[in-house]
């Protein structure tokens, strides 16, 4: 099933070609960013307009479906994953798994240590409040990250996480815990007003009273 | 006798005519328009024409009923929801500053902090007394503009003499929570409060007035189109365009073949819907509802 994504492009024309801008991709480091939040072009637009302050940003791509934000910058002005990580909170959005290819070779993430192999797995279905997409992708991750959990999969449509994990290391509990961290609730665990408020617009989905 | 013969034929053509007026109507699916590679964010029309802006190609285009492109401008920077109008607005050209004195296009240029003014291929820029940050959309009425001033969250409004500024970022009756559209009318002016998953109605002075479609499950409100007898407004998440009446009470919800509306226009009993993902018109048609 084809999926139906939106890429946006830009070619960002500089004043004129500088010896670093003439050189070819080899010397410009490749930045992906996987960002929580944008669900218009509304968003999209205003990632990439925030993004501009960073003179010499090239080769700009977004997919409003997935959050997927890449671009290049000058290996010679060594943009920092920092750097990078504060402008996406900057432009109102959050980033999450982010990556950078330097020209030399070097790969830098902001990814945690791959969670140790699980042993005993058990499945179970939880429901977890939410909307959209972004919300996919906030309740997984957020799910995921906890020691013990080996998949989690939540669908929009039924707001049921299929979750599997190794009951010596967590439970069901922790995994609504982790989720109502992130402002979503479950029928166990309620979120706190802080971390529902957070949530991005489009995700402020109507809770139980 | 012959003048009540006429009174008693006049006031049966007048009872006939009330009769066929108060049918009622709703809007019915008419056809989907492919538009090949346009990602449509605005819709615009003059007479017949149909302008739309493609935010993600940075260009506006013309267009014919069967989405073939027949002229298209380029260089914006993000295009977003566009308008036409006419009046003696300051325009310059970086170089000159002139009044504008025939119709225009108006272009909010959401990655410049602009609004573009085009005509006969000339290309001209709004003065402004404020800055911007990512205008989303504008709209001209007489000698009148508002402008979505996305990031700011608010409404900039010149009401032919002098701006004011409309809303402040919140939830609260006349607070607003990232506007995408506007539309000034005879009266009051219009504004899509996306975030805020609504719309809001304020006067010209900038007193809110009222709050529409809080109670419907928008998920981003993102265009606002008001006729003299509705306001439609999308729903960007949900795939809808809901219509209301005049005094704010939900009459129609229209789905069918809408993805990702971002904005819509009406003309003539005819809608035209922009589906921003799918690259596609929906045109929609005002018919007596039919009782099978």
């Amino acid at each position: 099933m084809k999926q139906i994504t939106i890429i946006l492009s830009i070619m960002i024309s500089l004043l004129a070609l500088t010896p670093v801008d003439a050189q070819s991709n080899k010397d410009r480091d490749q930045f992906e960013v996987q960002v929580d939040g944008l669900g218009c072009p509304f968003c999209a637009y205003g990632l990439e307009k925030k993004f501009k302050e960073f003179k010499g940003i090239k080769d700009i791509a977004i997919d409003i479906e997935t959050g997927d934000f890449s671009f290049t910058y000058p290996a010679a002005k060594e943009l920092t994953m920092e750097a990078v990580v504060a402008q996406v909170v900057k432009a109102g959005y959050t980033p999450n798994d982010a990556k950078i290819t330097r020209a030399s070779g070097t790969v830098e993430t902001n990814k945690e240590a791959e969670k140790e192999t699980v042993n005993e797995v058990t499945t179970s279905k939880i429901y977890v409040n939410g909307m959209c997409g972004m919300c996919k992708a906030r309740i997984e991750k957020a799910t995921t990250a906890v020691d013990g959990v080996a998949t989690a999969i939540w669908n929009v449509d039924t707001k049921i996480l299929t979750v599997s994990y190794d009951q010596n290391q967590t439970s069901e509990k922790n995994i609504e815990s982790a989720a109502a961290g992130v402002g979503h609730d479950t029928n166990g665990t309620r979120a706190t007003d802080a971390s529902y408020d957070n949530l991005h617009p489009c995700c402020k989905y109507e809770r139980a009273n | 006798m012959r003048t009540l013969i006429y009174i008693i034929v006049a006031a049966t053509t007048i009872i006939s005519c009330t009769d066929k007026a108060a049918v009622p109507q709703d809007w019915q699916f008419e056809k989907v328009i492919e538009l090949d590679g346009i990602n449509p964010i605005g819709i615009a029309m003059d007479g017949n024409d149909i302008f739309l802006s493609d935010g993600d190609h940075n260009r506006v285009v013309k267009v014919d009923e069967d989405g073939s492109v027949l002229f298209e401008m380029e260089g914006f920077e993000r295009p977003m929801h566009i308008d036409f109008g006419e009046s003696d607005f300051e325009i310059t050209d970086k170089v000159t500053t002139s009044l504008l004195k025939e119709r225009a296009l108006f272009i909010p240029e959401y990655g410049r902090d602009s609004i573009a003014v085009m005509r006969d291929n000339k290309m001209d820029y709004l003065v402004l007394q404020d800055s911007l940050d990512a205008p989303a959309a504008i709209s001209v009425f007489e000698d009148e503009i508002a402008i979505a001033d996305f990031y700011p969250n608010r409404v900039l409004y010149y009401d032919g003499k002098e701006w004011i500024s409309i809303g402040t970022e919140g939830k609260e009756l006349g607070q607003l929570y990232y506007p995408t559209d506007v539309q000034i009318t005879e009266n009051y002016i219009y504004i899509a409060d996306a975030y805020n998953h609504r719309a809001q109605v304020f006067d010209k002075t900038g007193k809110a007035i009222a709050i529409i479609g809080a109670d419907q499950k928008i998920n981003a409100a993102t265009g606002i189109y008001v006729t003299d007898n509705e306001v439609l407004l999308t729903d960007f998440e949900n795939g809808r365009v809901l219509i209301f009446d005049m005094k704010h009470q939900l009459k129609q919800i229209i789905e069918t073949n809408i993805d990702k509306p971002t904005d819509i226009f009406v003309q003539d009993g005819l809608m035209y819907i922009t589906n921003y993902r799918k690259g596609q018109l929906i045109k929609y048609i005002l018919k007596d509802i039919t009782h099978e």
